[in-house]
């Protein structure tokens, strides 16, 4: 109980905002922001599953699009094939993946910096050549289409509502097992060994097992939130749902945000996701526009706040909360 | 306490701001509240029983989602001005039962942006019918969205099977399915060429190549059914991934095969990239079919020159000779004010692409023909005047008549060759405009 | 025979990551500005990439000093993953750029040479190819040798083996930094050139390169010089040969399941020093 304590105390605000935001959507004007809203919370989740790994660790995998990819074919295949509910499919897409992830894992982790990055890049490489081509199982590059019944289990809405608590309740769940994994022992040591494995390991550190399993959750997590995207999305192929566009968006969030803390990728997402929708959407007169203005901005705040976003928010916020004493 | 208060300021002051930038997002467009709120809710199927009001003079919105940057950048660009003038000749002649039509645009590189863009469209900007969308999957996606809000999607580019045959109610396209395509330009080398080449149909070799993504494979799987079903035989299918950087071994293991007759589905930099590399080797077969997007870009025939003579192109039919619209002067008028402009706005161009002329041809027959004729300017009075209503001769060279699904049945595919820099129709007679040449290509592999 | 030019664009970022420790994901994009360079002068001016060789370099080592001054200095001292992220937003201006500036429509060079071949004997080669291969691993091999035989290089060797300890030495690592970013640039830069008459230019033409620099440089062991040389033309062969044997749809799956094997096997590299 004291741990849960500590999980909450430590980040209140950021929890109050976590929690606030479900709000939001209620709020908006119509279905396009709720939209963005979605995304947002999407994003946020799958963001911070990659952070639950590769920003404790400061090992960066440029692969985790691949564990989306997993855990959108998986639970819309049953769904399509068996008539299996894409509840169910989502938890059988976690366990591909936490298979998928022991298998990369096992064969990775262990290499140093460079290496294990651009080996993450090969393994999702090679599986969106592995779904592209095996027609018969994933339809190959024609991508798969998941007809719309509305309807609880078949995690299918009319509106955009329910849609946004599901999203939002995806985020909270890895949010706390973020914050969780900070107080765990193996947080600690996941952050001990991203500052100086050599070090970690003399201490006693079981390098590999704390990193697998850190791996292994981060992948289960990831390959949730490819379920809820084609549920939303209703149409994935591989060649979008598995691209690195998609890994390096994980990334940008989180780094943007704040790399290795719990709440980093949430304020990335909460401030990025729509930022970029709205400048793609309001700067189309120009191709091309929108991305560089995304860009500018990014290369500004690395040069600038180096750290991410959400350090400088954490002073803002403690400097209006003493004042106010 | 008192801290407890401050979080709840904080908070309040958090939701504040977010609905304030939310609010400050819609108020840049007053409309969407309210002219259009009623057809966009009723979509759920009943017809929305907007009042008739002889009145409604607000402009109709109309949305156009196309990829402008990323990997399509080019062609969706080029299909985005061809919509852009069909709205501008629509608007001149008076627009659509006395309303003027806006368009706005939105840029979808990929599936997930497309949805967002279509929802924006949709919701933000209340447009009420959607053209679209050159790829396929982005089609798919916006499908998803359209059908949900009961809002009319108008597809001239995604050839995916899956649009028409999915019970979209709201989804329209003009152009043929993929394929449609591969088969019909299979069946021209064995009705046609294989008797020229002096080789029966049933020891003719055929090899496949075609790009990996939906178009190409959907192209690919047409053409070799088709190809099986003629007897032919299939030497080689291969497919590859549009940034690849280096043919030579698939060129390679073509050239082992020697086959007579290469269909191919290609975008634009892969078709050259094939082209060259056949050539390098010395692999050319003695006719080479391409299926649309690359083979059919002028882009393909200025970069490779003169040895593209020869090189057929299957598509939709494009680029006609002004006389083929001869039945319908006003049409042809129309499609020779379409050209001109577009060569005017290109000037690099020395035909029209012909993603840009689908684009204009879907959409001026569907704001020029088909609107005209709608009771009311819902879904459900668009779907049914879309429907019941026949053309005989669109600016595409078939007429429209689309039946229950959505797939227009008038769709074809013509069968283009490349000569001196041109597209010419060689197939069906009655739209040809040049015979065949180069049958089998000078520059085949001896 | 791409193997020549995969090898100049990864010699590049070898050096770039060996001397300076920065994973450019950028350096594709500077490929795609000389292709653009090329074209541009090819069009206005009507001097073939070859013939227009020297200023192409020049400009790129223009382009390659100002983003290095302007934004790469500044993060020097940062952590890996802010400079991965840095570069990858660098790529994405860059790329975005290029869609405003030129369109995105493909830009060909075509010149006589383009489908002209050499007879080799008992091969027949495309003759730009050759070309690009033949420049290509000279090009590296001098670099090569500059970094065995001149003192500069013999710096750039050191600070790739020990940052602090060459500092000590006296050696000025900003200026050594610079010089190596620019060397790489000016390299990435030869190769789009070389590239530019068999591979047209467009935004996103990095992209389709920078994945497989990326491997070369690995299976070359990150910093080596030499073994980039050899894993670019490595990967070369294998993907010729698995598009001939397996088909082009696995032509890059193969070399990344190579990479993964040598990383099982070498996790250093096929030229790595050992931990």
């Amino acid at each position: 109980m004291k741990s849960l304590n500590l999980i909450f105390r430590r980040n209140l605000v950021m929890w109050i905002i976590a929690a606030a935001s479900l709000a939001v959507p209620f709020f908006l004007p119509n279905r396009y922001f709720q939209d963005i809203a979605i995304m947002t919370f999407l994003w946020a989740g799958l963001s911070a599953s990659w952070n639950l790994y590769s920003g404790y660790s400061k090992r960066l995998s440029i692969g985790h699009a691949a564990f989306m990819g997993i855990g959108a074919y998986s639970s819309s295949l049953l769904y399509l094939n068996f008539g299996i509910s894409p509840w169910l499919g989502m938890l059988v897409g976690g366990v591909i993946a936490a298979g998928a992830a022991l298998l990369i894992g096992g064969t990775t982790l262990r290499l140093k910096g460079t290496f294990f990055v651009l080996s993450t890049i090969a393994f999702a490489e090679i599986l969106k050549v592995f779904a592209t081509t095996s027609r018969n199982l994933t339809g190959g590059a024609l991508g798969v289409m998941v007809p719309f019944k509305p309807g609880l289990q078949n995690m299918m809405w009319d509106g955009k509502i329910p849609y946004s608590v599901l999203m939002w309740a995806y985020m909270i769940v890895v949010l706390f097992l973020c914050a969780w994994l900070e107080q765990s022992k193996l947080g600690f040591q996941l952050v001990a060994l991203g500052e100086n494995q050599e070090a970690a390991e003399n201490l006693g550190v079981n390098s590999t097992k704390s990193m697998l399993s850190a791996f292994v959750i981060s992948a289960v997590l990831t390959s949730f939130g490819g379920t809820l995207f084609v549920q939303y999305i209703l149409f994935i192929e591989p060649s979008s749902v598995m691209s690195m566009s998609h890994s390096v968006q994980f990334i940008l969030l989180a780094i943007a945000g704040g790399m290795g803390t719990a709440f980093g990728p949430m304020v990335g997402s909460f401030i990025l996701t729509p930022v970029s929708t709205l400048l793609r959407g309001y700067l189309s007169g120009v191709n091309g526009l929108h991305g560089l203005v995304l860009g500018l901005v990014l290369i500004a705040v690395i040069l600038f706040r180096p750290d991410g976003i959400l350090p400088q928010l954490k002073i803002f916020f403690r400097r209006l909360l003493k004042k106010g004493k | 306490m008192k801290k407890m208060k401050k979080i709840l300021v904080l908070l309040l002051a958090f939701i504040l701001t977010i609905s304030v930038f939310a609010g400050c997002g819609a108020k840049s467009t007053p409309a969407a509240g309210s002219s259009s709120a009623p057809a966009a809710s009723g979509g759920s199927g009943e017809p929305a029983d907007t009042p008739a009001e002889p009145a409604n003079t607000d402009p109709l919105k109309v949305g156009a989602i196309f990829p402008l940057s990323g990997g399509n950048a080019l062609l969706g660009s080029q299909c985005l001005a061809g919509i852009q003038i069909a709205v501008d000749f629509v608007n001149e002649a008076g627009g659509v039962q006395g309303r003027q039509i806006a368009l706005t645009e939105a840029d979808a590189p990929d599936p997930t942006a497309a949805t967002t863009e279509a929802s924006r469209l949709i919701d933000q900007q209340g447009v009420e019918i959607i053209f679209g969308s050159l790829a396929s999957g982005n089609a798919l996606a916006i499908a998803g969205v359209t059908e949900k809000s009961g809002i009319t999607l108008v597809e001239a580019g995604g050839i995916a099977n899956e649009l028409t045959n999915s019970g979209f109610q709201h989804a329209f396209r003009i152009i043929d399915s993929g394929g449609l395509r591969g088969g019909k330009g299979v069946e021209y080398v064995g009705d046609v060429l294989a008797p020229m080449l002096g080789i029966p149909v049933n020891e003719l070799k055929v090899a496949i190549i075609h790009e990996e993504s939906s178009y190409g494979t959907g192209v690919a799987d047409g053409a070799e059914a088709q190809a099986k079903a003629m007897g032919m035989q299939v030497v080689l299918r291969e497919s590859y991934n549009t940034s690849i950087t280096d043919m030579s071994a698939m060129v390679l293991n073509l050239k082992k095969e020697k086959p007579d007759v290469l269909f191919t589905a290609n975008y634009v930099n892969d078709a050259i990239l094939l082209v060259d590399t056949l050539r390098q080797y010395d692999a050319m077969p003695k006719v080479m079919m391409g299926c649309g997007a690359g083979t059919t870009s002028t882009e393909f025939a200025s970069t490779i020159g003169p040895d593209s003579d020869g090189i057929f192109c299957t598509d939709m039919p494009t680029n006609l000779p002004i006389t083929a619209f001869d039945s319908d002067p006003e049409l042809k008028a129309t499609v020779q004010a379409f050209r001109d402009r577009m060569l005017a706005e290109f000037p690099d161009l020395s035909t029209v692409p012909v993603a840009a002329e689908a684009a204009f041809a879907g959409a001026y027959t569907f704001l020029h023909n088909v609107l005209p004729n709608a009771k009311t300017l819902d879904s459900a009075g668009i779907r049914e005047a879309a429907i019941a209503t026949d053309v005989p001769l669109t600016a595409l060279g078939f007429g429209w008549d689309v039946d229950e699904t959505g797939q227009n049945q008038s769709a074809r595919a013509n069968i283009n060759q490349w000569q001196d820099g041109a597209v010419q129709t060689v197939y069906p007679e009655a739209l040809k405009t040049a015979d065949v040449i180069n049958v089998p290509l000078p520059i085949a592999a001896k | 025979m791409s193997g020549g030019i995969y090898a100049l664009i990864s010699v590049g970022l070898a050096l770039i990551f060996g001397v300076v420790g920065l994973v450019n994901f950028a350096h594709g994009e500077f490929l795609m500005l000389a292709m653009y360079i090329a074209y541009w002068i090819y069009n206005k001016g009507g001097l073939d990439p070859y013939q227009s060789l020297p200023v192409n370099l020049i400009v790129m080592a223009v382009i390659g000093f100002l983003i290095f001054k302007l934004i790469m200095e500044r993060v020097l001292d940062s952590d890996h993953s802010i400079q991965m992220l840095l570069t990858l937003a660098l790529s994405m201006v860059l790329q975005n750029v290029a869609l405003i500036l030129w369109k995105a429509d493909y830009r060909s060079i075509r010149i006589p040479m383009t489908n002209s071949s050499t007879n080799m004997g008992f091969l027949t080669l495309n003759t730009p190819r050759l070309l690009a291969f033949v420049i290509a691993i000279g090009a590296s091999v001098l670099l090569y040798l500059y970094l065995q035989k001149t003192f500069t290089g013999a710096a750039m060797r050191a600070i790739s083996q020990n940052g602090k300890a060459a500092q000590l030495m006296g050696i000025n690592i900003k200026k050594t930094y610079m010089l190596a970013f620019v060397i790489g640039t000016v390299l990435v830069g030869l190769a789009g050139l070389l590239l530019s008459p068999i591979y047209p230019a467009f935004p996103l033409v990095g992209a389709n390169f920078s994945t497989l620099a990326f491997i070369v440089v690995v299976l070359g062991g990150l910093s080596s010089v030499p073994g980039a040389i050899i894993g670019g033309l490595v990967i070369g062969v294998i993907e010729s040969f698995a598009g001939y044997f397996a088909g082009a749809a696995y032509q890059q799956a193969a070399y990344f399941l190579l990479f993964i094997l040598v990383l099982v096997f070498k996790p250093n590299g096929l030229f790595g020093k050992k931990a």
